[in-house]
């Protein structure tokens, strides 16, 4: 386990998926659902295919990337964990909805 | 058909030179980005929102919006929610509704460059149109933004690489500065690339008031803003050595620790600078028309958004008449949303008062939004299927032509759906 800063931010590709409303898609975990860590932290937590990022206001499992344009010590998500949880909210989201009625 | 010169409804850019072309099925852009190829194909995509929903059914379109007032009129305080990618008309429109039944009126704005706006509401703004900092700025800033990603045809047509009329080699002859704690694709064109520690640009524009005011820096300037003193200088005298400095801020100042206060200083730094030269700021907005909420609602209320009508008067308070808090506080009894989808995008503990609380949704596609609507109504496309006004990031209006029509007759845009709702409600 490493302690990292968390960044976050838009990426073009996450953009083109979210205004071509396909975030009911896989495409959408594929653009947004990863974590970027440098290489360095990357081999310190030994270059997993997923990681689980922990906050204090919750935690998420996402593809691990490397990107060397983060720093050491930080990592970047595209956007706001709310958002690449979705699929998992959806889900959850449609339950509430039959509990709902 | 071909059709010239149309405004793309995405990012805050909004991109005034697209060319679309409607082919039977087929939608063919040119001057579009990712992001606004992708919108202009919702005209044909299989997933498009044509028929109003109830509870997951089809209904008839009266009906829903029936059922959509009177879910607003049983309400005690109503949220209406106003997305970015429509036309002013239609904010006017969700404003004056919330006004009518004493709710709250809220927008992107309040979880984007909301604290932005509150630190240009404290400092002031010496600011400009893009077009000026295409024409006159020879040194470009980009302070906490990759426009690369974020606004793809910022640089190409507007800031970095365009002719200017006094910068008639385009890139050659503008310097690029950019202060991100990531080396972006921005970062990688820069001619001084300013590695920032997250959350410590108020240290680093305080270091270089220091700078600019002839005081030495010390040592402890690097182990707390990240960047070296030697870095530091080097900024300094690229800006003090420009003609015009063009700054483009984004949500790295807003949305990192310091919030309006990032936003405060910086603005304190360029009021210094300009006693040595000129220098504007522009704030790059994410959505297409998130300035121009800011703007009628500051004509309709006084105050830039998070508004709240119970009193019978508006009130404004960032924090407490926020969507996201109001939510979270379940200080709300029922919504009315429009073009954004919030379902996907605000904290677990927002989305799930929306769940429990009567709400309607206006949008052109499924999304998390839509799945816990009770009512579910066709979103118009701005700009493609009706005409309507568009507020560019530096606050200047666009009018906006439409070119085809809605795929369904009921409504001719979200500002007609809107005064629908809006007469139903009044019944």
């Amino acid at each position: 386990m490493i302690e990292v800063v968390l960044n976050t931010g838009s990426t073009v590709r996450q953009g083109a998926v979210i205004k071509g409303g396909r975030k009911m898609t896989d495409e959408y975990v594929q653009e947004a659902a990863y974590c970027e860590l440098n290489p360095k932290d990357m081999a310190q937590v030994g270059n997993p295919e997923k990681v689980k990022v922990s906050t204090e206001v919750g935690d998420v499992t996402l593809y691990a990337r490397i990107d060397e344009g983060v720093s050491v010590g930080e990592a970047f998500i595209p956007e706001a964990p709310g958002q690449i949880r979705s699929s998992a909210r959806i889900r959850w989201a449609v339950a509430r909805r039959i509990i709902k009625g | 058909m071909i059709y010239e010169d149309i405004i793309c409804p995405v990012c805050g850019m909004a991109c005034d030179d697209i060319r679309v072309e409607l082919k039977e099925g087929e939608v063919i852009t040119h001057n579009a980005c990712l992001m606004g190829d992708a919108k202009f194909q919702e005209l044909t995509s299989d997933h498009r929102i044509i028929a109003p929903t109830i509870d997951g059914d089809v209904v008839d379109w009266k009906d829903a919006i029936k059922r959509s007032a009177d879910m607003l009129k049983d309400a005690r305080r109503p949220l209406i929610y106003m997305g970015s990618e429509t036309s002013i008309e239609a904010m006017k429109v969700g404003i004056d509704i919330a006004d009518y039944l004493g709710g709250i009126v809220d927008n992107n704005a309040s979880m984007c460059h909301g604290p932005t706006v509150l630190g240009i509401q404290q400092r002031g703004v010496p600011s400009c149109t893009i077009g000026q900092m295409k024409n006159r700025a020879d040194t470009v800033v980009f302070w906490g933004t990759n426009p690369l990603e974020s606004h793809p045809c910022h640089e190409s047509k507007r800031s970095v690489f365009p002719m200017g009329f006094f910068r008639k080699r385009g890139r050659n002859d503008r310097k690029i500065i950019v202060a991100d704690p990531r080396f972006t694709n921005t970062a990688k064109q820069a001619d001084l690339y300013v590695k920032v520690r997250p959350g410590y640009d108020i240290p680093l524009f305080s270091a270089m008031r220091a700078m600019l005011r002839g005081h030495e820096l010390n040592e402890f300037t690097e182990e707390v803003t990240g960047v070296d003193v030697e870095t530091i200088k080097k900024l300094m005298d690229m800006l003090l050595d420009s003609e015009f400095v063009g700054a483009f801020i984004g949500l790295g100042l807003a949305s990192s620790r310091g919030k309006d206060k990032n936003v405060y200083i910086l603005l304190e730094l360029i009021a210094e600078l300009n006693a040595y030269t000129k220098c504007a700021v522009i704030a790059n907005r994410g959505h297409c028309n998130v300035a121009g909420f800011n703007q009628v609602c500051t004509w309709r209320t006084g105050f830039p958004y998070a508004v709240d009508f119970s009193r019978g008067y508006g009130r404004y308070n960032p924090g407490e008449f926020s969507a996201t808090d109001v939510l979270a506080r379940k200080d709300v009894d029922a919504m009315l949303l429009c073009c954004a989808d919030l379902g996907a995008h605000l904290p677990r503990k927002a989305v799930e008062h929306m769940v429990d609380i009567p709400l309607t949704t206006i949008d052109v596609a499924p999304c998390p939004s839509t799945m816990v609507s009770d009512v579910v109504l066709p979103g118009v496309l701005d700009s493609m299927e009706n005409e309507g006004t568009f507020y560019r990031l530096d606050n200047i209006p666009l009018r906006a032509r439409k070119f085809t029509d809605p795929p369904f007759d009921f409504t001719t845009s979200n500002e007609d759906t809107l005064k629908q709702i809006f007469e139903e409600i009044k019944k």
